[in-house]
């Protein structure tokens, strides 16, 4: 495993669009995120990440599923019309409950272990390998 | 017939016997009451006598004695003396010298020899008193009468107070007597025995001759429920004794009749009754037992009636039986009803409905008691798995409530550890980054030990509402509400479900606060269910408490949509689910239904209302749990 600050080096810059609807949780999320990435932006539901990112451009979207509004999967898939090649990560608590009718790029399952969001930070860097700005 | 005549030879005894006692009661009345009737009348007409004596005597012979005529007055005595009860006739001067004797053996001789010492005091008294005295002594009666006697010396003729004594002898009286007794008692028998010929004969032709023609009526008398035919030529007494005895006879027989068929239609009762009937005696054996109740333990009849019902009762149910017998003994109950077991002959329980009552003799003594045995033995079979089933469907619906509860838990559960993970994730990423510093660790680490508080405190609330104890308490239905809703208000929000309470009151009830509590949760859960399903807009519980003077009600309203038609008069019913397999059971409002109900007394119906339903709880407020 390379060193993580190396990893972080070729990744920083990429802009992250984090979604999740559970304030606590996307905060303790965005604050892991925030020591990776330079710029990300928070939306609470699947209608408000829908919004941003097709007002802005993002090269990473992380999101939970279950939302109020619309469903992470759905907003995913509405995104990969638009931009599929941007990184598309799916936290989910759910295992059961509902089918994932989506496919991206990674799919985490809640709670997250160490290994699981060091997994996330080198797929995103493999996704992004060769295409630093 | 020939009974008859057998029996009726005592009765000719009888009467002689009767006969006899009479007479022997009509001798003891000779002896009794007639004799000294007879000898009180003969004593009178002694005593009658005497007195007349006396004052024919005091009369004549003073007369003839102031008058000189001594002669007269001697023959007068001697008249008086031969009366055959006269014993002695004396006139006596004051000196006690006899003056005239009606014996002459007597004039010459002392006073003191001849008068006793009553009859001396009969003179004194007559002379003092100048007036008849009479007293009797011994076998005698003896009366003075005081005389005037003159005394010649000379020529000069001298009057002196004397007395006149005359004594009867009640011997002679007594002779009488037993002569007219036995006159009496000659008579009395013959009489009596006059009266016994004619009796016998009179008897043997006034009632045999009579008898023997009924006797010969009744052997060519046949039956035929009209009554009997006589000859007519007999005398009118004897028809009328004659249909007397028929009418007599038919009344008998139509009696002893009437007494058979009742015997007939008890023991047919008794027999074919299709309940167990037995006569018990008071320790308990049994008297008399019908074939029903041998067929429900088995045992022959002969068998049941050597032994006694404490030996094939159920030994936990024979304390109860007991006392209500003794219950009955003591005139507390007349009778009672229970439930209880027979051990059978082949060692199979066997469920019984006794029913008992307690026959009592005249003198209010117990005598035996009467028990009606009912067999309820697949009764009771069948609501032990009635209960059972029953308990089969809690215990599912408490498991399918336990599954949606841990479904509930899990996802009460799945952020918050979501959370713990990620504030140590960013404490190991530190690390891993050479970045670490004091404080950011710090608050990571008390993130995580707030969520650990907070996991704690879910957990505690799942596990109350799981505890099986069914207490009834008194509680706020408020607080039963709230307490609901914190345990879906996750997967409320999650599904943008808005939870609006409207409590109107803040009514307290006796309650299963738990068992309540599962009724409103199971209700929220299908609201969610359905609000996911059919509304994509605004998704909205509507909570409403309310109570009257009587009732508290709770309303859970939903624009979930309305409930189809097919569907909504089935949704009570056990194992009917409109969800997916995997998602329900069936039994989440049928166990609410009976909570509610059976539980609480209260009724659970749902309506439909525009763009959804509404479940309504109604409490009683009086008769709660």
């Amino acid at each position: 495993m390379n060193d993580i600050n190396d990893i972080r080096a070729n990744i920083h810059h990429l802009r992250v669009l984090y979604v999740e609807d559970e304030h606590e949780l996307h905060d303790s999320v965005r604050l892991f995120l925030g020591k990776i990435f330079d710029r990300i932006d928070d939306a609470y539901d699947g209608k408000e990440g829908l919004v941003l990112f097709l007002s802005d451009s993002y090269d990473i979207v992380i999101t939970d599923i279950l939302m109020p509004l619309m469903k992470g999967s759905e907003m995913v898939q509405q995104m990969q019309q638009h931009a599929p090649n941007v990184f598309y990560a799916v936290l989910t608590g759910t295992n059961s409950e509902e089918p994932i009718d989506v496919t991206s790029n990674l799919i985490l399952s809640k709670p997250m272990d160490m290994e699981a969001m060091l997994l996330l930070i080198e797929a995103i860097a493999d996704h992004y390998k060769g295409k630093t700005c | 017939m020939k009974g008859g005549y057998v029996k009726r030879l005592p009765l000719s005894v009888l009467t002689a016997l009767a006969v006899i006692l009479i007479w022997i009661a009509l001798i003891l009345f000779v002896f009794l009451f007639d004799l000294p009737k007879i000898k009180g009348e003969l004593f009178e007409q002694v005593e009658h006598r005497l007195r007349t004596d006396l004052n024919r005597g005091q009369g004549e012979i003073m007369h003839d004695l102031v008058n000189g005529n001594r002669l007269a007055a001697k023959y007068k005595i001697i008249l008086i003396a031969s009366e055959p009860t006269t014993d002695l006739a004396l006139v006596l001067d004051e000196a006690f010298h006899p003056i005239l004797s009606s014996r002459t053996e007597y004039q010459k001789m002392l006073p003191s020899n001849v008068l006793d010492s009553v009859e001396r005091v009969v003179i004194q008294e007559a002379i003092h008193s100048k007036a008849i005295v009479m007293r009797r002594h011994g076998n005698f009666l003896s009366g003075a009468a005081p005389i005037v006697v003159g005394t010649q010396t000379g020529s000069i003729r001298n009057n002196r107070l004397g007395v006149m004594l005359i004594r009867t002898n009640l011997n002679i009286m007594e002779k009488a007597l037993e002569s007219r007794i036995k006159e009496h008692l000659i008579s009395h028998t013959l009489l009596i025995f006059i009266l016994f010929i004619l009796l016998i004969g009179g008897g043997i032709l006034l009632i045999n001759r009579p008898l023997k023609h009924l006797q010969s009526q009744i052997n060519t008398f046949v039956f035929d429920g009209r009554g009997f035919k006589f000859d007519h030529n007999a005398p009118k007494e004897i028809v009328a004794l004659g249909s007397a005895f028929g009418l007599m006879v038919e009344r008998w027989n139509s009696a002893i009749k009437g007494l058979k068929d009742e015997k007939i239609k008890f023991e047919s009762t008794f027999e074919q009754a299709a309940v167990g009937i037995a006569h018990v005696a008071l320790d308990g054996s049994w008297l008399r037992v019908n074939q029903k109740l041998c067929d429900i333990v088995g045992y022959e009849p002969s068998e049941l009636l050597n032994i006694d019902f404490q030996t094939i009762t159920h030994p936990e149910d024979l304390e109860t039986d007991l006392e209500f017998v003794s219950q009955m003994l003591y005139h507390e109950r007349s009778s009672y009803t229970m439930r209880k077991r027979y051990i059978c002959k082949n060692g199979d329980i066997v469920w019984v409905q006794l029913t008992v009552a307690l026959v009592w003799n005249d003198d209010n003594t117990p005598n035996f008691f009467i028990s009606v045995v009912e067999d309820v033995n697949d009764k009771v079979k069948t609501e032990e798995e009635l209960q059972s089933q029953e308990q089969i469907l809690l215990y599912q619906s408490r498991m399918a409530a336990m599954g949606e509860m841990i479904g509930m838990i899990a996802h009460q559960w799945r952020q918050p550890l979501t959370v713990i993970a990620m504030e140590a994730n960013t404490i190991i990423l530190n690390a891993m980054m050479k970045n670490i510093t004091i404080d950011e660790t710090l608050t990571n680490a008390q993130k995580i030990i707030d969520m650990t508080q907070h996991l704690s405190k879910t957990i505690d609330d799942f596990r109350n509402f799981f505890s099986s104890s069914k207490i009834i308490e008194s509680a706020l239905v408020k607080s039963v509400i709230e307490n609901a809703i914190s345990l879906v208000d996750k997967s409320m929000e999650h599904n943008a479900i808005t939870i609006t309470r409207v409590y109107r009151s803040n009514p307290e009830l006796l309650m299963l606060k738990r068992e309540l509590a599962q009724v409103l949760v199971n209700i929220l859960n299908n609201a969610k269910e359905a609000l996911i399903v059919n509304n994509q807009g605004h998704r909205e519980i509507r909570i409403t408490l309310e109570e009257n003077s009587e009732e508290v009600s709770i309303k859970i309203e939903n624009n979930g949509g309305a409930i189809a038609d097919n569907v909504i008069g089935r949704i009570f019913e056990p194992y009917f689910t409109t969800k997916h397999a995997s998602n329900g059971t069936g039994l989440g409002l049928y166990m609410s239904q009976i909570i509610v109900g059976k539980h609480h007394g209260g009724k659970l119906f749902v309506s439909n209302i525009e763009n959804g339903c509404i479940f309504s709880i109604v409490l009683p407020k009086s008769k709660g749990v």
